[in-house]
């Protein structure tokens, strides 16, 4: 018997009734439903594109020593705030933390020429400097996530005494592992013939942020481009599971752009010739030596990232100096790590009691 | 579906698919022959209907959020491709069903079949390479990028080759018609505008022109090649999604709806796609389209540099430099600020580090 039992006509009638339900429920939403990072947050400290906000503590009784959370450049950092129940920063400030996040912001023409220098000794360095100056203290705890950790381990290695505790979320370490497809893709194995990145930076400048997202979007071609929208008839009655959907949409199709220069560097430094866990890599004239990183380390990995091999993350204790390593995953991936209701139960009270006990 | 032998079912699936297709086309006939003037196929009805259901989204206006709107552009994209595909699946059936009513091979027939439409997808890009090697049409699509500059260029690129040719082999008239051809194109754009001096015929932009030919070809090989790599994949991909038909037929399994069925291709095709992605060779085509893409918008931009050099307009490189001093300036600020900072009030250096609790 032919497995495939489905008439034409069967096939078409499901598509397009499905295709009538599903624009005639998405166009009864409106913009201001979608909304995104709405946990309350201050300005307190800006330097170009780059502002610091600071989390209302919602405890009443708050951890002493602030945590800034460093995201990465790729995306938009509201993805630790994305809705209410799926919140990290919510979950942190209601056990008592006090929570601060750098957002990178967009990148315009004029940021072509910003190094990873500039991000990690100067907006990150002045970020933490803004933070010691208020608190009147020396160190602060990182939350480094993703790209934003490979950033924090530099600024670690480069400044150790200003880092009282590390923590790395799914920070890519060693950029040459197996298996990597967006390592493959950038270089890792076959060098500027699989990209060259000085003349994609000479030809656009900052590099698009559709450019990103499209190279993303094609790590899984048919489950994020086909299935996953076919997937959206099983939600299209239910309007808050739509909005968690739209939500999540918004922030994976809103991508800066990568300052040319910094995304050079990262690319040719990191992706090709891997010269972090090589200690080969400089900024400012100095060598970012991971040993430095003597301070307590906690690295967190997703068992099944596709984007950051666990083994990229796990490497990472061979490297640094630190006698205080641990390790925590979950069984989840990229994104999981946010939006999985079960790790955002149990992510942050591991995170405070890991912070609080040192 | 009752039970019955495979040949009559398979016989009666494949004469009701092609009834229903017939009346599905009756019904659309009137829609799709004013899209296409030929009979219609069911790809041009899937795009029909696309392009309507499209429409109605495009005319929602702004009061709907820009993701919402793309939202919806995506799943109307997602079922057009389960139409097709499914239009594809029915193809390679009608294949088979007549070998399984005669008892013959039905899952080899399927393979072949699915071969067929392997070879026609590989030929294509194989097409597309040859006609890279027509010079002459070549020049015409790459001076097709170039139409909004002015048609009087087009005469300059259209001539140039056979002037070029004809001088390479002596004759000395050639250069002169060249020269004539390029003053008479200059005379009816930028000489009617700019007080800049003629240019004449300079080398310089000549080779910038020829330079971009050259990357515009280079761009076209690429992206033929890279489709021959796809085309491929896809291939591979097809084999395992009838490989996997025959496992679930011998499992006794079936599939019965469109989303279940696109379910199914997702999770062998997935696959497929991402071995052949880590390839050396995949890697390594994507990689050559995607520089030689960005050498050949460089070598636009350097023609495109000499027309605004012409009317005194900013280039790209030029702004790019302004920035870059800006930003060095910015950064000499910043540091000197800082150092009037530490020398005004030095931080204490005393340790205001909070007493260390001990683990556990």
């Amino acid at each position: 018997m032919f497995p495939i039992q489905i008439r034409y006509t069967d096939a078409v009638r499901e598509v397009v009734e499905m295709t009538a339900k599903a624009t005639h429920n998405l166009s009864q939403l409106r913009e201001s439903q979608v909304e995104y990072g709405t946990a309350p947050k201050e300005e307190v400290y800006r330097e170009d594109n780059v502002v610091l906000y600071r989390y209302k503590p919602v405890a009443q009784n708050l951890y002493e020593i602030p945590l800034l959370i460093v995201y990465a450049l790729v995306n938009r950092p509201y993805m630790v705030d994305l809705q209410e129940d799926r919140s990290l920063v919510r979950n942190l400030l209601a056990l008592g933390m006090d929570v601060y996040l750098i957002d990178w912001g967009y990148p315009r023409r004029n940021d072509r020429w910003l190094t990873i220098d500039d991000h990690v000794n100067s907006y990150i360095a002045n970020c933490v400097d803004y933070l010691c100056e208020q608190y009147d203290m020396d160190k602060v705890n990182l939350l480094s996530i993703c790209q934003g950790g490979t950033l924090s381990l530099c600024y670690t290695a480069l400044h150790p005494k200003k880092v009282r505790n590390l923590i790395t979320m799914v920070t890519p370490v060693d950029f040459h592992v197996p298996n990597g497809l967006l390592n493959t893709w950038s270089g890792s194995a076959y060098g500027p013939a699989s990209m060259n990145v000085d003349a994609m930076v000479e030809a656009q400048g900052n590099i698009p942020g559709d450019f990103m997202n499209f190279g993303f979007l094609l790590l899984k071609p048919f489950q994020l481009n086909v299935e996953k929208y076919l997937g959206l008839t099983d939600i299209l009655d239910d309007e808050a599971k739509l909005i968690n959907f739209l939500r999540m949409e918004k922030w994976i199709f809103d991508s800066p752009d990568q300052a040319g220069e910094t995304f050079r560097q990262f690319i040719k430094d990191f992706y090709q010739a891997n010269k972090l866990i090589k200690g080969e890599f400089t900024l400012g004239g100095k060598r970012v030596d991971l040993k430095n990183i003597t301070m307590p380390v906690l690295n967190i990995f997703a068992e099944e990232d596709h984007l950051v091999p666990p083994a990229s993350t796990l490497a990472l204790k061979d490297y640094v100096g630190t006698e205080d390593y641990s390790v925590l995953s979950y069984p989840v991936g990229h994104i999981g790590m946010y939006v999985s209701g079960k790790v955002q139960r149990d992510l942050p009270p591991a995170i405070v009691k890991w912070l609080k006990a040192r | 579906m009752a039970d019955s032998n495979p040949s009559e079912q398979a016989a009666g699936m494949v004469y009701s698919w092609m009834d229903a297709q017939r009346l599905m086309w009756q019904a659309w006939m009137d829609l799709a022959s004013k899209a296409s003037p030929k009979e219609p196929t069911f790809s041009d009805m899937a795009d029909e209907w696309q392009k309507l259901t499209m429409q109605s989204v495009q005319a929602w206006g702004s009061a709907v959020d820009p993701i919402i709107r793309s939202t919806a552009e995506q799943f109307i994209s997602a079922q057009g491709n389960a139409l097709r595909f499914l239009n594809l699946a029915a193809r390679a059936w009608e294949v088979a069903a007549p070998k399984m009513e005669s008892g013959e091979d039905w899952q080899k027939a399927l393979t072949d079949a699915l071969d067929e439409f392997r070879k026609r997808w590989v030929n294509l890009p194989a097409e597309m390479a040859a006609m890279t090697q027509d010079i002459e049409s070549m020049w015409k699509l790459y001076l097709d990028q170039w139409r909004a500059f002015g048609q009087p260029w087009e005469t300059v690129g259209l001539r140039a080759p056979s002037l070029w040719g004809r001088m390479l082999a002596g004759d000395s008239a050639a250069l002169f018609e060249l020269t004539d051809v390029y003053q008479a194109a200059y005379q009816q754009t930028l000489g009617r505008l700019a007080t800049s001096p003629n240019l004449g015929m300079t080398r310089e932009f000549n080779a910038r022109l020829m330079e971009g030919f050259d990357s515009f070809t280079a761009l076209n090989v690429a992206n033929a090649e890279f489709l021959v790599v796809v085309a491929e994949i896809w291939e591979a991909a097809f084999k395992q999604f009838g490989e996997d038909l025959v496992e679930l037929t011998e499992e006794g399994g079936k599939i019965e709806n469109v989303r279940d069925l696109v379910t199914f291709w997702t999770r062998g095709a997935e696959n497929v796609f991402l071995e052949a992605f880590r390839t050396e060779r995949y890697t390594l085509a994507q990689g050559k389209l995607l520089n030689t893409n960005m050498q050949y918008r460089l070598s636009q931009r350097r023609i495109v540099e000499k027309y605004l050099e012409a009317f005194d307009l900013p280039t790209r490189a030029e702004v790019d430099e302004a920035h870059r001093r800006i930003y060095e300036l910015k950064k000499e600020v910043k540091a000197l600020k800082k150092q009037m900072e530490e020398l005004k009030s030095p931080r204490a250096k005393r340790s205001k580090t909070p007493q260390k609790k001990k683990a556990g």
